[in-house]
């Protein structure tokens, strides 16, 4: 259920306090899922926390006539994951590395052409979101993993919407390119 | 047109099988926000103990209702949270040498021997709170009509008889409220109630529980070790998860067996060797006054709230407990004094109602 005053809510003055803990409540997962899946769980534990605090301390920045409060907490987050690069290369090392190994022993059991192939897609979207620029992935991760809308990221990272596009249609061409690559091959 | 490309739900699909967030860290997500926006306090009046009230249910965290009153109690928690996501991070340093040694100061002149209590007599202990005790948040719909925040004071009396086997009485009454934030009509307009005075009277067992808690029972009193790094030891040990730090567990624990006024003297001055023990203590006020008492006050801060501990070094005497907001990111001045607890020296008095 969605309303007016619930996404997009006046978080300054007395009111702010009350608003942003029922923002809490209601985005808390959804972030950590996302923060989750981008670094790794105890990160993102820590950096849903740290979310709120900078939320809390920026709310007076707040603008409800320019987005959601949703994409603007996404866009925190991201913000704040960019400090722990390091641990979003690992992860993404770790999860091109699980890929691979899956499709290899996939192929020893001989098990569906398909599943080999899924694994190196995956390997390669991996390997591929590794590779792109950290503009680039935010942008296309807010829409995959966050459902946000280009309007809506740009709002959240004070971007121009048609930079947003740019990165976002730059990130596809680059990963496409891989699977291209990673899916035939090999 | 549509943003969403074929590739996204490829994307989609990855690293899905990652862990949900977990009620603790929900929780501990929760009360640092909390704490910035309210400085919510660990309340020490003669509200429930922070040890034994669960962690707030799933259920009740995903689905926040429209009209929320939040209790002491789950203040308590919500504080505890934030000790917890804080404990992680720091290294605390070791003890200063002058809270250790205010501590070790203050075994050395306990009296110790308690004064001596025959049959039919009763142990009197009484305890004076002031605090945050209270958090109500009223949200009338499509009305914000909150927060409220009222400053509760609170008068605790509890009888113990020479005879644990007979039943103890407890008397607790509010004393009076000052409304921090909202007013007495606004808040009875929310619907909240207005305090009562009422004074609660509870007849009880006088078994108690077998941990560190505001209502020790004799047995455990006894049992547990009078050395102090062993002490310190069993006090770390949390029976359930808890999101706490360890330090503020011991400082938590021990703050609650000081105040139920039972532990014998020898404890006592075990209990503040093995405090001596704990990183990150510091003095935070040589002469502290808690109505009218005075003593050294030892506290330990975490995430922007301090807790003390105020003891008086020359005698050993426990003079109370206290919450200290100290950081500079909410609406409370930093050294705000949230919530204390005062408690009176036990007596020995011949029946129940007498005070001296």
């Amino acid at each position: 259920m969605t309303d007016v005053d619930s996404d997009r809510p006046d978080l300054s003055g007395r009111a702010g306090g009350p608003a942003l803990t029922k923002l809490h409540d209601a985005h808390a997962r959804d972030l950590h899922r996302y923060l989750a899946r981008r670094l790794n769980p105890a990160v993102a534990d820590d950096l849903l926390a740290e979310t709120f605090l900078v939320a809390w301390a920026r709310r007076a920045r707040y603008d409800p006539a320019r987005g959601t409060a949703r994409a603007w907490l996404f866009g925190i987050a991201t913000n704040l994951s960019r400090q722990h690069a390091r641990t979003e290369a690992n992860t993404l090392r770790a999860m091109a590395r699980d890929a691979g190994r899956a499709a290899v022993v996939e192929s020893e059991d001989a098990a569906s052409a398909a599943r080999v192939d899924a694994g190196r897609a995956v390997r390669a979207l991996a390997d591929g979101l590794a590779a792109l620029r950290p503009e680039e992935r935010d942008v296309l991760l807010l829409v995959a993993w966050a459902d946000l809308r280009p309007v809506e990221i740009a709002a959240a990272l004070d971007l121009n919407v048609q930079t947003v596009r740019t990165h976002l249609h730059r990130a596809r061409t680059k990963l496409r390119g891989r699977l291209d690559q990673g899916g035939e091959g090999a | 047109m549509t943003d969403r490309d074929p590739l996204d739900e490829l994307i989609s699909d990855l690293r899905t099988d990652v862990p949900e967030l977990s009620d603790e860290a929900f929780a501990a997500s929760r009360a640092r926000l909390q704490t910035l926006i309210e400085a919510v306090p660990v309340t020490t009046g003669p509200q429930p103990d922070a040890a034994v009230v669960p962690l707030p249910r799933k259920r009740l965290l995903r689905s926040p209702p429209r009209r929320l009153i939040t209790s002491a109690a789950a203040a308590v928690v919500l504080a505890a949270g934030v000790l917890f996501v804080q404990a992680v991070r720091s290294d605390s340093p070791a003890p200063a040498a002058s809270a250790a040694a205010t501590l070790n100061s203050a075994a050395d002149n306990i009296n110790p021997v308690d004064e001596p209590i025959e049959p039919g007599q009763y142990r009197y202990i009484a305890s004076h709170s002031r605090g945050l005790g209270h958090h109500l948040t009223a949200h009338a719909d499509g009305d914000d009509t909150g927060p409220f925040i009222a400053l509760d004071e609170w008068t605790h009396e509890e009888w113990v008889p020479a005879d644990l086997a007979q039943q103890c009485v407890a008397r607790s009454h509010a004393t009076g409220r000052e409304w921090v934030v909202g007013d007495e009509e606004r808040a009875k307009a929310a619907g909240i109630e207005p305090l009562s005075t009422e004074v609660h009277e509870e007849v009880k067992p006088c078994t108690g529980s077998g941990d560190w808690s505001r209502y020790p029972s004799a047995e455990f009193l006894e049992s547990v070790t009078r050395d102090p790094r062993q002490l310190y030891d069993l006090l770390r040990r949390k029976p359930m998860p808890v999101a706490m730090s360890d330090a503020s567990w011991v400082m938590n624990r021990v703050g609650a067996t000081l105040t139920s006024g039972r532990a014998p003297a020898d404890l006592r001055a075990a209990l503040y060797r093995a405090l001596a023990l704990l990183p990150g203590l510091e003095v935070t006020e040589r002469v502290a006054n808690l109505d009218g008492h005075q003593g050294t006050a030892l506290g330990l801060t975490e995430y922007g709230v301090r807790h003390d501990l105020i003891i008086d070094p020359a005698t050993g005497q426990y003079i109370g407990e206290r919450t200290v907001h100290v950081s500079d990111d909410s609406d409370l001045p930093p050294g705000t004094i949230v919530s204390y607890t005062s408690v009176s020296n036990p007596v020995v008095v011949d029946a129940v109602g007498a005070t001296r």
